[in-house]
């Protein structure tokens, strides 16, 4: 009874010391512009949804000197983020039929930590976590342990541009001296994105085909691992990494269109990537670079049409790379004006095809889960009124033969320390036949609250 | 003739000027990074940032500095309070390798050395006033005045030296041989910040123990107030690293 008592004691102290956070979060949007003819998006000037309420809670502590722990519960509706019928109507009463307003909870992250486990200077994390690998600003080619979360991707939130969703892992990081770190994580299962509310029914063509989704079994050996070294030579910040998994976005592998109603193939074949990184400085000018070799597995790809025979090819070329390199800057205009900018070689959607797959299953550059593309990433900040308030300009190119820009303007203002509101709007301009050319009749705008506590 | 003899006069004299104003601020030094400077402080620091209008903000940071004589000194900043910016860290190297770490992404980004120039988390405070500790590195002073109680030291920038103020005048109390007040001048020569700087005696050393850091133009000034100080930990190496950032 005393060991009991004992041990609830420990329990209740350290949960006692436990801090909780978290926020509240609106995000809305309303389109500036018309469109009847979209391909994601039909709708008219005006129209308006609430993409996201959101209730974060975030609880860390520690249970030891050596033993700590972090969970964070999300708990959202998205009520107009839903697709339906051939296109993707944000508002209205026929967008999400069943809920009035689907809601989900969501366990973001819950894991413990132990310092020094079996060897001094050895860190282990155990649970559902998030590791970030590369030094690139969100668009980085390098990280493939957290899977780029898809859901908000159409909603244009800001703050879900990029964002990774945490995986069940072992992460192993052993530290040498002050600059040098090894690491080796174990992914208990593969990793897929998290996709928009509706996106088989899109790829299912609105229901006119079906859809096969190539599933392995939850084996050991279908799980993923990845290694990674970092160091510190001639004040830069170097690591070199290895990823053994999965592609985490689907890939369309496949399209038997000899009967009337067609079969598509989709896959999330098994990927290597071999990754290296750097950050560092140049005459003040902050510089980073990541470079990625992708070695996908030699998936085939088939393809039959009427009558015709059942082809087989390789889906992928042997090995691409992909690679991003920034700078940022701040010129000492009143509280400093922050500059940064990327180029990028290859979006999270992107692969290098074999020429079969381009020519039979319809891959190009310029549309999503296409060929590999190069872009340009910008934005300045300009803080003022000691940083109550955030003026934004971002915006990126997609280049190429066909190209488009997006331009995403905001202004940020922080009414209490806790409250800050966003407003801000995405607008696309340039070439539609692109990946993000595509939007250029989407024009919108937001309007983003968000309370700390 | 007479004018001319004193002319030298004054010429002679004043490399001896330029001299007792650098050793005022080598003694300053010792006393902020040097031998006479504790080895290590462990402290929590509150800032009180207040606008124009009188409007206050408060922060809560916990701090860790190491002392590494003759080179850059050691610091870890940890955010503690308020809820938006809590868990945030702040690693300083030297003048050129800083690390900021955002435990929303659970990611540590280096900061390259421009970002001295900005605003430390909305204080009058930058990057670089936060940043490694010492002048003598960067700038030559002249000593002004000198009083039964103080020095005043004007310090110039030294060509290629990467520091956001081309003229501090100092005020340096004889008594703890630490700067009471400074006036910062930017590019333009114009004065951009005031600090005020309250002394106590701890233990062996005399520290700053509240700070305040006024902006000219923008009329707004930022308070921080050393708290809980303890000096001469024997703070380890293990603190001043990017491990440490990442740990609550």
């Amino acid at each position: 009874m005393r060991k009991i008592l004992a041990v609830l004691l420990v329990v209740s102290f350290s949960f006692a010391t436990a801090e909780i956070t978290g926020r509240i979060k609106t995000f809305a949007s309303i389109f500036l512009s018309e469109n009847q003819s979209g391909f994601f998006f039909i709708h008219d000037s005006g129209e308006f949804a609430i993409k996201r309420v959101e209730f974060r809670v975030k609880i860390q502590g520690e249970a030891s000197k050596k033993v700590s722990y972090g969970a964070r519960l999300d708990a959202f509706s998205s009520p107009d983020a839903i697709f339906s019928s051939t296109n993707f109507p944000e508002a209205g009463p026929l967008a999400s039929p069943v809920h009035s307003e689907p809601f989900e909870i969501n366990l973001y992250e819950g894991y413990v930590k132990v310092s020094d486990f079996l060897l001094r200077n050895l860190d282990f994390t155990v649970g559902k976590q998030r590791i970030s690998w590369g030094t690139a600003d969100k668009v980085n080619v390098v990280d493939n342990l957290n899977p780029v979360d898809f859901a908000n991707f159409l909603t244009f939130d800001p703050d879900y541009f990029g964002e990774r969703r945490p995986q069940t892992a072992l992460n192993f990081e052993y530290y040498i001296g002050s600059n040098t770190k090894l690491q080796v994580v174990w992914l208990l299962s593969r990793q897929y994105s998290p996709l928009p509310n509706g996106f088989t029914y899109m790829i299912a063509g609105a229901g006119r085909a079906n859809v096969n989704i190539e599933q392995r079994k939850r084996l050991l050996k279908n799980t993923n691992f990845g290694l990674r070294a970092s160091t510190i030579i001639l004040n830069t910040d170097f690591a070199l990494s290895y990823y053994h998994g999965n592609f985490s976005l689907p890939v369309f592998s496949g399209a038997e269109v000899a009967t009337y109603f067609p079969l598509l193939h989709y896959s999330y074949p098994e990927l290597d990537v071999l990754g290296g990184t750097f950050s560092g400085e140049l005459a003040s000018v902050g510089i980073w670079g990541e470079i990625a070799y992708y070695i996908p597995e030699r998936k085939k790809g088939i393809f039959s049409a009427g009558m015709g025979p059942l082809m087989e090819f390789d889906l992928f070329k042997k090995g691409y790379f992909k690679y991003v390199f920034g700078a940022d800057y701040t010129i000492g205009i009143g509280s400093g004006l922050y500059l940064n900018a990327q180029f990028l070689h290859g979006f999270f959607d992107e692969r290098d095809y074999s020429d079969e797959a381009e020519k039979l299953l319809g891959f190009r550059k310029g549309q999503f889960f296409g060929e590999i593309e190069n872009y340009v990433i910008a934005r300045a900040e300009y803080k003022m009124f000691g940083d109550n308030l955030k003026l934004s300009l971002g915006g990126f190119g997609e280049l190429g033969e066909k190209t488009s820009y997006a331009f995403m303007p905001s202004v940020e203002l922080k009414v209490k320390d806790s409250l800050a509101v966003q407003i801000g709007t995405f607008s696309v301009f340039g070439d539609r036949n692109t990946k993000f050319g595509s939007f250029k009749d989407d024009k919108i705008g937001f309007l983003s609250l968000r309370l700390n506590f | 003739m007479r004018k001319i003899i004193a002319f030298a006069l004054v010429l002679s004299l004043a490399p001896l000027f330029a001299a007792d104003g650098n050793a005022v601020l080598k003694k300053v030094e010792e006393r902020l990074t040097g031998n006479l400077a504790p080895k290590d402080i462990h402290s929590l620091m509150v800032m009180t940032i207040v606008d124009s209008k009188g409007n206050k903000k408060f922060r809560e940071i916990e701090a860790w500095e190491k002392n590494n004589i003759g080179k850059d000194n050691w610091r870890i900043m940890k955010f503690r309070k308020p809820a938006d910016v809590k868990g945030i860290g702040f690693l300083v190297l030297s003048d050129d390798q800083m690390y900021l770490y955002l435990p929303e992404f659970h990611r540590i980004r280096r900061i390259a050395s421009h970002s001295k120039k900005e605003a430390f988390m909305g204080s009058d405070f930058s990057y670089d006033d936060m940043g490694t500790a010492g002048f003598v590195k960067f700038y030559g002073a002249e000593l002004l005045k000198e009083s039964s109680k103080e020095y005043v030291l004007e310090l110039r920038r030294k060509p290629r030296a990467k520091k956001p103020y081309s003229k501090i005048k100092m005020w340096v109390s004889k008594e703890a041989m630490l700067p009471t007040k400074m006036e910062l001048y930017d590019n333009s020569g114009e004065l951009a910040k005031i600090s005020e700087e309250e002394l106590k005696n701890i233990g062996k050393y005399w520290r700053p123990v509240k700070i305040k850091m006024r902006s000219v133009k923008k009329n707004t000034y930022t308070v921080i107030e050393m708290k809980d100080i303890k000096l001469d930990e024997g703070l380890g190496k293990g603190i001043f690293t990017k491990r440490f950032l990442k740990k609550r």
